[in-house]
């Protein structure tokens, strides 16, 4: 048997769980390394370094549910519509995030971010995404529907990079011991665990939680016009 | 898994820009290299630059200051402190700037791109730039051009800059590059001075040599490739 010809559910689910894997790799080529979650404008407004859990945590209750839940009905609309129907769908859950998100340097971040990844997905998957800048979230979401991932897969992998991101920042920031940020990541599965339970089974844009967090929009705000940084956000 | 070839989703070679990466250690000289190409091409050809700033946008800054291009012409991209990965293993915010240039500023000739001036080990990915030069100095030491490294050893053009101050570092600009040519099996390498006018000509040369080896489509890039395989310490043997 050649491994290409298996294609039972398992499989499926193991190539899936494969996918995600690369695309969780912190050196997935998208442009994720100038940025930094959030946390170097939390350190510039004071905040201490071990309050970086704090920080994750805060982040998956508000910013990153709202862009997990935006992957997962991204990509439950790119599957629920007819090809040439596709591209005008997602833009109008582009536009809920958008509305959601009332930080222009955090959209404008993820713009940027959402071009890298269109960029990986349309080399990679052959996705065509009409052109348009989407935001991270929704380039994630059809992704997700390309590469065969399902709703959990997108939304935890969302939440994982965000996490990712905010540890690998502070490490560049701040002198701690890297041990401690592997350790702070696993402390957050179970934060994660709650919030994919919250959003998986979203499926229109009505569906994305509005959460507020006006200190994280401030702080982004702020570092928008910050001399002598190393992230962008 | 893949429904068909990956390929550089880029304009035909030949009708975009010419993209010119510039590397090399902090100092050596780039930025004023690109200011020095800027005014020598100044209204003959269209030039974008973009910056890759380890720290601050000092040198999008400093360019725009130097008053040969306009401002807007000039970019910062933020590296998030690796500048090394912005030109090699991730480009795409370097390349989404480039394309925006390339956009805004329609049609143009020719985008510098400076790197962040890592290290020695730093060079272009060919899915960035069509050239590059590398970028040393003689007050570095004219060893540095022995010590070798990939930009050293293959880049498009290798520089050995601020030849005006050999006298006052006690260095044989000759010897200095003459290890450069024999570190680069017969690629070419610049002594320059943004004072020595007949350099600078030589520089003018090469360059336009290049736009026009570009335009007529000749012009492959070539990777100078990753850091040659090193032994550490304990013995292990890999190539980054
Ligand atoms: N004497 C001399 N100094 C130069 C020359 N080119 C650049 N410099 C100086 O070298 C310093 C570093 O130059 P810069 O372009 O900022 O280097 P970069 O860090 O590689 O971009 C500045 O003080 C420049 O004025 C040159 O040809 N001769
Ligand atoms: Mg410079």
């Amino acid at each position: 048997m050649r491994c290409s010809d298996r294609t039972s559910d398992a499989d499926r689910a193991d190539r899936a769980s494969y996918v995600q894997l690369v695309l969780a790799d912190g050196r997935l080529p998208t442009g994720a390394h100038t940025q930094s979650a959030g946390v170097e404008p939390a350190f510039r407004a004071g905040m201490p370094l071990r309050q970086v859990p704090e920080l994750i945590t805060a982040r998956l209750r508000t910013v990153t549910e709202t862009e997990a839940a935006t992957a997962v009905v991204t990509r439950a609309v790119w599957l629920g519509s007819n090809v040439p129907a596709r591209p005008a769908a997602i833009e109008s859950v582009d536009r809920a995030w958008r509305a959601r998100t009332p930080s222009d340097a955090m959209r404008s971040s993820s713009d940027a971010l959402g071009r890298g990844y269109a960029r990986l997905a349309a080399a990679v998957w052959g996705l065509d995404l009409g052109g348009r800048v989407l935001c991270r979230a929704v380039v994630m979401g059809a992704t997700a529907a390309a590469a065969g991932l399902g709703p959990a897969d997108i939304a935890r992998l969302v939440a994982f990079d965000d996490v990712q991101m905010v540890i690998a920042a502070a490490l560049k920031l701040e002198p701690f011991d890297p041990l401690l940020g592997v350790q702070w990541s696993l402390a957050a599965a179970a934060e994660v665990d709650c919030m994919v339970r919250r959003i998986s089974n979203a499926c229109t844009p009505a569906d994305i939680p509005a959460h507020s967090a006006p200190l994280l929009e401030q702080w982004a705000q702020q570092h928008a016009t910050e001399e002598r940084r190393l992230y962008r956000a | 898994m893949l429904d068909r070839p990956v390929e550089a989703n880029q304009p035909a070679r030949g009708r975009r820009a010419l993209r010119l990466g510039v590397a090399g250690p902090v100092g050596t000289g780039k930025s004023s290299l690109i200011a020095l190409i800027c005014a020598e091409f100044a209204g003959e050809l269209s030039i974008a630059v973009i910056t890759n700033d380890i720290y601050t946008d000092e040198d999008a800054r400093f360019l725009r200051s130097a008053g040969v291009l306009a401002p807007e012409r000039i970019r910062a991209v933020e590296t998030g402190a690796c500048p090394h990965t912005a030109i090699r293993d991730d480009v795409s915010q370097n390349l989404l700037a480039v394309e925006d240039l390339e956009h805004d500023f329609d049609p143009l000739d020719l985008v510098l791109v400076e790197s962040g001036g890592d290290n020695l080990t730093a060079t272009f990915s060919p899915a960035l730039v069509d050239a590059q030069f590398f970028v040393l100095d003689v007050a570095g030491g004219g060893d540095v051009a022995r010590k070798g490294g990939p930009g050293i050893a293959r880049a498009d053009m290798l520089i050995v800059n601020k030849t005006d101050l050999a006298p006052y570092v006690g260095v044989d600009v000759d010897q200095m590059v003459r290890d450069a040519e024999a570190a680069r099996d017969g690629r070419p390498v610049l002594a320059l001075s943004r004072s020595d006018p007949r350099s600078v000509a030589a520089l003018r040369h090469w360059l336009s040599h290049t736009v026009d080896h570009f335009r007529s489509g000749s012009l492959h890039p070539q990777d100078p490739g990753p850091m040659a395989p090193h032994t550490h310490g304990d013995g292990t043997v890999h190539s980054h």
